[in-house]
């Protein structure tokens, strides 16, 4: 719990004092301090929406209590500040797992919802586990600082426009105190990745959508002379089937890194030679890998973004629409050049392919398309100018930016890739707000 | 390093089994990430507690996990040996236990109560005397059904006297002796007497202090704490500081001579 907020990547630099709440009776506009709020869970999002700079954060890893558990649904209610984490330790152990889970395990069940996260599962069917985590969500506790009932706390259900508001809402609809979630039966200890290598991005494009693996991921170099742009390897896994014994929980990392090095690893010739290794290295045709390998490749290192000591970085992720390989194909390379000719990209940039489900919220990021993630070392006006002609080419291919790893975004753009935003302006806490809404909101 | 070595290291914990345990403090930050740990399905806890509210919130993040639990709301502290004994008695009637944990304690700015005579006795109170009642009535019957664990909850703070924190300090360092003669009177039934003494963790009790040196949370000395209490035979029977590099740093501090400490400003 810590006593200071800051987002994981660095940029902003800002850093907030936070207000730690243990209980949910303590959301209480009587005893809470006044003007602005916004809710803060583990820190894990990239850029502002998790920072609320004129006024007070909510630090609510305290609220990390189970609170009831349906074995004949594997319906579990958790309170928000629980971590996925901690929710696996729970249910692993019983042979069930998260249908949806991003790239880091610790992020909270309330940052879950509201940023409407998703893994690499989202094209596969709702009903097996695909979309994104709000598809899996069944209820949610809200507390809204508008609302004199019940202290303020109420119980939202999915028929309400206030439960598919709060779900990618950022938080801005009130402060999310407990939610429940649908489980799934866990099919095994270990996936069974199938490894394609990439030539060019069609090449890619092609393998993405010819694998219809229920989980894919690609991973891509951007360091890669010109001629190889695209070379990298798709991933597409699915669960090696196995019942015999539950597997076991995913452990806290034994590797971390306890204070920021005195300099940044990430230099040129550094990601030139991660890069090679990752995506040069030969591999196997199929690897069975351990689920949590898996999933979280980078949750073996704790706090590893402080190997980029003190510099710090940027992430863009946007969905691009998929129309056929070589059209979306064309977008991306525009992309990446743009990337390649005045950013410093740093290590592992990923595509996914993002199913066409009706989006579970309002403002959700996730829609159909494929999903590019790229890591930027963040170099000041340079990066934000590169941003911002990055955000113009998402724009007119018809795609959309996504929040929590934002850092840039205008308020033109979010308007245009986010066209239910003035619905959404309705259903805010009007004491709720954050840096993120603030910029996208008002230019 | 040998492989065999590394293995003697890195050898993972015995699984406990489920215990039948009393929790006084059981809303503290600490009892609650230890009673996440040792619930499971067999389990069966009693939760002591002052706010039925959030008693109830433990309770329900245990029975989630599969332990059966039973809800204590204390009265006003006047009547609490009055309230304990009887308590006991019926819990005791139930069946054994194999252990207890004290956990409440409550924290206060040092200036708002050092020149407060009223302040000093509630304070001493609820981090001290309260705690020894409760050994004080629980000793018996652990020693008759000669085994399992007491534990109570200290601090660093009770080592030494600190201008910053003395009269919780204090408080705390009644409750370790009493700990450790407790624990001396009771070697010979084979129950177990364990003082928890933890630096600072990031709990509502520590919340107004600001930053603190090497502070750390529940969850990650909540392991340590398990693995002390143990169960029967096996556990500590001693001072455990958690986390551990509080014994290095103590016995430092504790050897200091008077004439150093007090030009400390620390």
């Amino acid at each position: 719990m810590a006593r200071q907020a800051h987002n994981w990547g660095g940029y902003p630099a800002t850093r907030q004092r936070v207000h730690n709440i243990f209980w949910q009776a303590e959301l209480n506009t009587a005893t809470l301090p006044a003007g602005p709020l916004l809710a803060h869970g583990n820190g894990r999002s990239q850029g502002d929406v998790g920072l609320c700079s004129q006024g007070t954060l909510l630090g609510l890893r305290g609220l990390n209590r189970l609170m009831h558990f349906d074995p004949a649904t594997n319906q579990l209610t958790a309170e928000a500040g629980i971590t996925l984490h901690e929710i696996l330790q729970f249910a692993v152990p019983r042979g069930l797992m998260l249908p949806v889970v991003p790239g880091t395990r610790f992020v909270t069940l309330g940052g879950a919802i509201a940023n409407d996260v998703h893994g690499k599962n989202h094209h596969a069917p709702i009903a097996e586990g695909g979309g994104s985590f709000g598809h899996h969500v069944t209820a949610i506790g809200l507390w809204r600082t508008d609302v004199t009932q019940h202290g303020g706390h109420q119980t939202l259900m999915p028929t309400t426009a206030l439960f598919t508001a709060t779900i990618g809402g950022l938080g801005l609809t009130g402060i999310i105190t407990h939610a429940t979630v649908q489980l799934f039966p866990m099919q095994g200890k270990a996936l069974a990745v199938q490894n394609i290598q990439t030539k060019t991005l069609e090449d890619l494009l092609a393998s993405l959508q010819q694998h219809q693996a229920p989980y894919s991921v690609a991973w891509l170099s951007l360091t890669a002379p010109e001629a190889e742009l695209g070379s990298g390897w798709l991933e597409a896994a699915a669960w090696v089937r196995d019942d015999a014994t539950p597997a076991s929980p995913p452990s806290l990392p034994k590797l971390g890194l306890p204070m920021p090095l005195p300099f940044n690893l990430w230099q040129p010739p550094v990601v030139k030679a991660f890069n090679a290794v990752w995506l040069k290295r030969p591999r196997a045709a199929v690897t069975q890998v351990p689920y949590s390998k898996f999933f979280w490749p980078l949750d073996g290192v704790a706090n590893w973004q402080q190997t980029f000591g003190p510099a710090s970085f940027v992430q863009m992720q946007a969905v691009v629409p998929f129309t056929t390989p070589a059209a979306t194909a064309t977008t991306l390379r525009r992309l990446l050049q743009t990337v390649r000719l005045r950013g410093k990209p740093t290590f592992l940039n990923t595509l996914k392919l993002m199913g066409d489900h009706p989006p579970a919220g309002l403002c959700s990021f996730p829609r159909a398309g494929v999903a590019l993630a790229l890591d930027l070392l963040f170099e000041g006006e340079q990066t934000l100018a590169l941003l911002r002609t990055l955000e113009s080419l998402v724009l007119e291919a018809g795609g959309a930016i996504y929040p929590a790893k934002d850092s840039a975004l205008s308020a033109a753009a979010f308007a245009a890739m986010y066209p239910r935003a003035a619905d959404f302006k309705t259903y805010r806490d009007p004491r709720i707000t954050s840096d993120f809404y603030e910029r996208a909101t008002h230019g | 390093m040998d492989n065999r070595l590394l293995k003697f290291f890195n050898r993972p914990n015995k699984p406990l089994p489920p215990q039948r345990l009393l929790v006084v403090g059981a809303t503290s930050a600490i009892a609650q990430a230890a009673l996440r740990l040792w619930a499971m399905p067999g389990a069966a806890f009693i939760l002591v507690g002052r706010d039925a509210e959030k008693l109830t919130a433990v309770a329900a993040d245990c029975t989630t996990r599969g332990a059966q639990t039973q809800v204590i709301v204390l009265p006003n502290a006047q009547g609490l040996a009055a309230f304990i004994g009887p308590l006991l008695t019926e819990v005791f009637a139930a069946g054994k236990l194999d252990g207890a944990l004290i956990a409440h304690g409550h924290l206060p700015a040092q200036t708002e109560v050092e020149n407060d005579p009223a302040a000093i006795v509630e304070q001493t109170m609820v981090n001290g005397l309260s705690g020894a009642i409760w050994l004080a009535l629980l000793a018996p019957h652990f020693a008759a059904q000669r085994g399992g664990w007491l534990a109570a909850i200290t601090s660093v703070a009770a080592n030494r006297g600190r201008a910053k924190m003395y009269v919780y300090g204090a408080a705390k360092a009644l409750l370790a002796h009493y700990l450790s003669g407790l624990r001396q009177r009771l070697s010979s039934s084979g129950v177990r007497v364990i003082d928890l003494r933890p630096g600072p963790i990031a709990t509502p009790m520590t919340a107004g202090l600001g930053n603190l040196p090497l502070l750390t949370t529940t969850a990650a000395i909540a392991p340590r704490l398990v693995k002390a209490c143990g169960n029967g035979n096996h556990g500590a029977n001693r001072t455990i500081y958690l986390p551990g590099i509080w014994l290095f740093i103590m016995s430092l501090l504790d050897n200091l001579p008077e004439f150093l400490w007090v030009k400390l400003k620390i």
